[in-house]
């Protein structure tokens, strides 16, 4: 870890291309890597970096372990996976808000409304549950892995806890939002150890990206970092 | 009889097919409780080995080893942490008493130190190797159940007893042919000193140490640029940032000196020169170079109060060891005293070893099978006897009766064995895996002269 290659666990999608403009910007790489190419992990001789490619929610998880010294993933998913790893920058990318949103013309207004017999359907059923038991309200939390706005109007949930950006997709579903639980954007996180045993490398980072990023404009909304547990 | 039973149905089954006498058969495994998991052979003989190396070393200290209780009672645990146990197993006993297996050791050190130990005079030098409990979410190197090395040495005030607890955890590591270990280590004053001089009240002092112990480094920035202003905001923006070498601590000491409120600075400054002095002692004792400062580091319990460390080594993505000074706790079990000490993860330490390669080597003898036949007394007095003999030149021998005589041979096998001393059929050695055979006088000859096995 101290020397030689940092591995650095990245996230496919939507987070990619942001992410490699900004590194570039930050002269973290002289070149963008190709997520399209099929190779799970990619090695950059020149910045000694090697990039694990992974899906968004595994890569708490690889930092965790050490598998990878750092990471970059949204604080939604990091709040939701409570996994033990130091969060080191807000790379102000990927800004989403996450809410919880009921059908537009159903019964429910506010969150209160939301009693014991209430189900909602979430991909971030750990978020939704510390949310709802800080207002004392009990309902049913229900883990679904994608397309969470179809709870509702199947019947399967009366509300959803989710993330939006524009809020287009709720709108499309006849969903409106009526709380937000904070927001989130993408993290520049690294494993406890690693951050101690490869400070230098990892602060040389750090600085390189904070010099691109400015002061990072102060939200509305809280962080979702005062859910975090 | 009826709960009895019903107890059982809580059981986690997993089933699996064995192979019985050429069948497949339906197996049904009782499964352990999550987090709790058997140790066999190998592993609980590494296990042994590390512990008899550290626990000679502390011995050689002058630390004495004790043994507490597995269970204590519960509000005894909870002193170690304001009144509240929230991570260990706690259960009503006969009595109706609250108790609870202990989730760490320090709290029944300090308990003993104020109770059988108390007229022994300070300081006092304690070192304990025994399982502790936690009830949290069981990760690789986290179990709910886990051994622990430490020790705590008690009536030695800061720096004294701090240098020499965190030169012990050094040599702990060294002893242990640990590489690339690093140890870093803070003064629990300097945040909470520098958090008070900025006027940031209890409430919001305890929410900024919470963000720095679970690494949220941008929620605690965020926090403390809202809290505090000017060149103090700034520095304490900045703690989880200053790591590095002992020169650090200094420059810090400076800074603050220039501050102009420093009068409310000298809880923070008079923190800083402690851990400098610290660090004065640690050159002595020769261990500077493995020791860093990490100004950020906050821990989770809170009887510490002074020193805090840390110990890991790159190949483990967690810390290992974990220790600091905490002056109070004795005096809530009302011996008032100075102390500190460290505990190590016994199963993590093995983990980074195995991980360097720098297990310890488990001396390997010869073992030996001695098969007299089944359902004769013939040959039975010279097997014992030829066990017993070779037992005592410190060869690990077992005596399995065989019936058919063919089956001996087919036994050493199985059993990977290095020897054979068959009665069963023609009294014969065989020595594996090269199946020399040899007389049994002869291959006794041979074990006598220290033969090498494999």
């Amino acid at each position: 870890m101290a020397s030689g290659f940092l591995t650095v666990a990245i996230p496919k999608g939507r987070l990619f291309p942001p992410l490699m403009e900004l590194f570039q910007k930050a002269e973290v790489l002289a070149e963008p890597l190709e997520e399209k190419s099929r190779k799970l992990i990619l090695e950059d001789e020149e910045s000694q970096l090697r990039f694990i490619l992974s899906k968004p929610t595994d890569v708490p998880t690889y930092v965790e372990y050490g598998a990878a010294d750092l990471g970059i993933v949204g604080k939604d998913v990091l709040v939701e996976a409570g996994r033990d790893i130091c969060e080191l920058v807000d790379l102000g990318l990927g800004f989403c808000k996450m809410v919880v949103a009921v059908p537009k013309d159903g019964p429910i207004k506010r969150v209160s409304q939301l009693g014991f017999d209430s189900r909602v359907a979430t991909k971030y059923p750990n978020l939704a549950r510390e949310f709802f038991n800080r207002q004392g309200l009990g309902v049913e939390v229900i883990k679904l892995n994608g397309s969470i706005e179809l709870g509702p109007i199947v019947g399967l949930a009366d509300a959803i806890v989710d993330i939006t950006s524009s809020g287009q997709t709720l709108e499309e579903n006849g969903l409106v939002p009526i709380a937000t639980l904070g927001t989130s954007t993408a993290r520049l996180i690294a494993n406890p150890i690693s951050y101690k045993m490869a400070f230098g490398r990892i602060m040389t980072i750090v600085r390189q990206l904070e010099a691109v990023l400015g002061e990072g404009g102060e939200a509305d909304d809280p962080d979702l970092a005062d859910l975090g547990r | 009889m009826q709960l009895i039973f019903q107890a059982g149905i809580a059981c986690v089954k997993g089933e699996v097919l064995v192979e019985m006498e050429g069948d497949k058969v339906r197996h049904t495994i009782l499964q352990t409780p999550r987090g709790l998991a058997d140790l066999v052979g190998r592993e609980v003989a590494l296990m042994h080995l590390i512990e008899e190396k550290l626990s000679k070393l502390l011995a050689s200290w002058g630390y004495q080893e004790v043994h507490t209780p597995t269970i204590e009672f519960a509000d005894v645990l909870a002193k170690g942490s304001e009144g509240e146990l929230k991570d260990a197993f706690c259960f009503i006993d006969r009595q109706g008493d609250l108790v609870a297996l202990r989730p760490e050791m320090t709290t029944p050190c300090a308990r003993l130190l104020a109770s059988r130990l108390l007229s022994q005079p300070m300081p006092i030098r304690l070192f304990y190797a025994g399982r502790v409990f936690r009830y949290e979410e069981p990760q690789e190197g986290r179990n709910r159940e886990f051994r622990q090395i430490g020790v705590e040495l008690a009536g030695l005030p800061a720096p004294v007893g701090d240098a020499e607890v965190v030169a012990l955890a050094v040599h702990a590591f060294e002893t242990l042919g640990l590489e690339d270990f690093q140890f870093t280590v803070s003064h629990i004053g300097i945040l909470e000193g520098l958090l008070e001089a900025a006027g940031i009240d209890k409430e919001d002092r305890h929410r900024l140490a919470h963000l720095l112990r679970r690494g949220d480094f941008v929620a605690y920035r965020r926090a403390v640029g809202e809290l505090a202003k000017g060149s103090l905001g700034e520095i304490l923006a900045e703690i989880p940032r200053l790591r590095g070498e002992a020169s650090l601590v200094k420059e810090l000491e400076e800074r603050l000196a220039k501050e102009q409120a420093s009068l409310g600075l000298s809880n923070a400054r008079r923190a800083l020169f402690e851990l400098s002095t610290i660090f004065e002692l640690l050159e002595i004792y020769g261990v500077l170079s493995y020791v860093k400062v990490d100004l950020g580091m906050v821990k989770d319990f809170t009887y510490y109060t002074g020193l805090i460390m840390e110990g890991y080594t790159a190949d483990l993505g967690y810390t290992i060891a974990s220790g600091g000074r905490y002056d109070q706790l004795l005096k809530s079990f009302g011996r008032s005293a100075p102390a500190s000490g460290w505990a190590l993860g016994v199963e993590r330490l093995l983990l980074a070893l195995e991980r360097q390669g720098k297990l310890p080597k488990i001396e390997e003898k010869c073992e030996v099978l001695i098969t007299p036949q089944a359902g004769t007394k013939e040959h039975w007095p010279q097997a014992l006897a030829l066990a017993k003999e070779l037992r005592k030149l410190g060869y690990p021998t077992e005596v399995n009766p065989v019936l058919d005589p063919g089956r001996a041979m087919q036994m050493a096998k199985e059993r990977e064995v290095n020897v054979l001393i068959d009665y069963s059929s023609e009294p014969k050695a065989v020595f594996f895996p090269s199946e020399k055979t040899t007389s049994i006088e002869d291959a006794v000859q041979l074990l006598k002269g220290g033969v090498n096995c494999g």
